[in-house]
């Protein structure tokens, strides 16, 4: 399912030119599995299992198997629709370059948006 | 489409206001019982658009929405490059009971929305006999900073973007794409650390948990409508005020968030009706007994 990230991203024409400013790569962890998500001036470069103990990312967004997917649900559960959200009720977290997650907040937001069943803007 | 109007009128306002001269915008439509709109922390008066184009309300209703000094298309007063905007409770208040005064509104009913949630319950504590009916729209008697404030005014994060992203979850996931839009709209539209000044009020200045459980609904009946997705003011915030204060009227609105009026207006009407319905009554049996 995380590799469908980089296709639902890419072509999202919109999404892409939010992110246009944007060079980084950074760690998704569900779970007890990892990918590091490279973006390449918006577009999704790469989504690539975390290989090696020791790799370079900006920031991890860290949550449960469960946490994610409630979050990745058509209409998820108040407290499980919204990274922000998410973060409040401590179901994830945010470690790292937290200036560069938030100068970027709305393409994170709708990026981790795109694996919802059937995507709604968030 | 034919070009039409909205039976919104806005015009400048000036006043003294907190011991200085104010331009404040105000807008109003409908006739009746005065009902006076307060915005959210970085937002304006347009919140209230759907109230205001609704006959059901306009009908009976001569609905009332300023934006604070700072907000919107209202200026901040002179002298405002050289001070850090920080909202605290005394001038809030103060700034409604001068914007009532100036209007010349009798008893009106106020409704406010999450800052303005709050300041109605302070309103509610300290000048019940001056409104007829308080509306606390996603009211929570306090609440706890979750991020870094400091991300809403530094030169290096654009403020319209990260204000318009970080509420952008608290509106409902089921509401019209147009309307949620708008609504961040006005977050993105928002002058510099004036969102921030806001929250000032929100999350130190203006907690009155420690107050809120001697609000008398004797004096003046206070209704309470929150939305399910709010993280905010979470519904849990606003079922402790009914459990304290006693007479309260709370709803939690299905699917909806942060910003009923805004981000709803059709759904958020269907819950705000009524209660406006059941002031109207009440405010008729009040003057056939006078």
């Amino acid at each position: 399912m995380i590799e469908h990230l980089a296709e639902r991203v890419n072509a999202n024409a919109a999404l892409v030119r939010r992110g246009q400013y944007l060079n980084t790569t950074f760690l998704l962890q569900v779970g007890s599995e990892g990918w590091l998500v490279t973006i390449d001036r918006g577009r999704i470069a790469s989504v690539a299992r975390e290989g090696l103990p020791l790799v370079d990312h900006a920031f991890a967004l860290r949550a449960s198997r469960e946490a994610w997917s409630e979050f990745w649900q058509r209409v998820p559960k108040p407290g499980f629709h919204d990274l922000i959200a998410l973060t409040k009720f401590r179901h994830l977290k945010v470690e790292g370059d937290i200036k560069l997650f938030m100068t970027h907040l709305r393409y994170f937001k709708e990026v981790l948006a795109q694996l919802r069943t059937s995507e709604v803007s968030a | 489409m034919t070009p039409r109007y909205e039976p919104i009128v806005g015009r400048y306002l000036h006043l003294d206001m907190l011991g200085r001269p104010h331009r404040l915008y105000v807008e109003e439509a409908g006739q009746g019982i005065p009902l006076l709109c307060l915005h959210t922390a970085g937002s304006d008066g347009r919140q209230y658009r759907g109230i205001m184009n609704d006959p059901r309300v306009t009908d009976n209703f001569r609905v009332i929405a300023f934006d604070m000094p700072w907000h919107g298309k209202s200026s901040p007063p002179a002298g405002w490059h050289e001070e850090e905007y920080k909202l605290t409770s005394r001038d809030y208040v103060a700034m409604i009971l001068d914007v009532m005064t100036a209007l010349e509104l009798d008893r009106p009913v106020v409704m406010g929305c999450s800052i303005g949630g709050r300041i109605v319950l302070h309103l509610a504590l300290d000048h019940p006999e001056k409104f007829r009916a308080i509306v606390g729209l996603q009211a929570g008697a306090h609440a706890e900073p979750y991020y870094d404030l400091s991300y809403l005014h530094r030169p290096d994060v654009h403020g319209g973007e990260v204000c318009g992203a970080l509420i952008s979850g608290l509106i409902g996931p089921n509401s019209p794409s147009a309307e949620r839009w708008e609504t961040q709209w006005h977050y993105m539209q928002g002058g510099p650390g004036v969102f921030k000044g806001d929250l000032h009020f929100y999350t130190r200045d203006g907690d009155v948990r420690d107050r809120v459980a001697k609000i008398d609904t004797t004096r003046c009946p206070l209704f309470l409508l929150s939305g399910e997705y709010d993280y905010s003011c979470t519904p849990e915030d606003t079922m402790a005020i009914a459990r304290n204060v006693k007479g309260a009227d709370a709803t939690i609105m299905k699917g909806m968030g942060h910003f009923p009026m805004s981000e709803d207006p059709k759904n958020f009407l269907e819950y705000l009706l009524p209660v406006l319905d059941r002031i109207k009554t009440a405010s008729k049996q009040r003057s056939t007994a006078a």
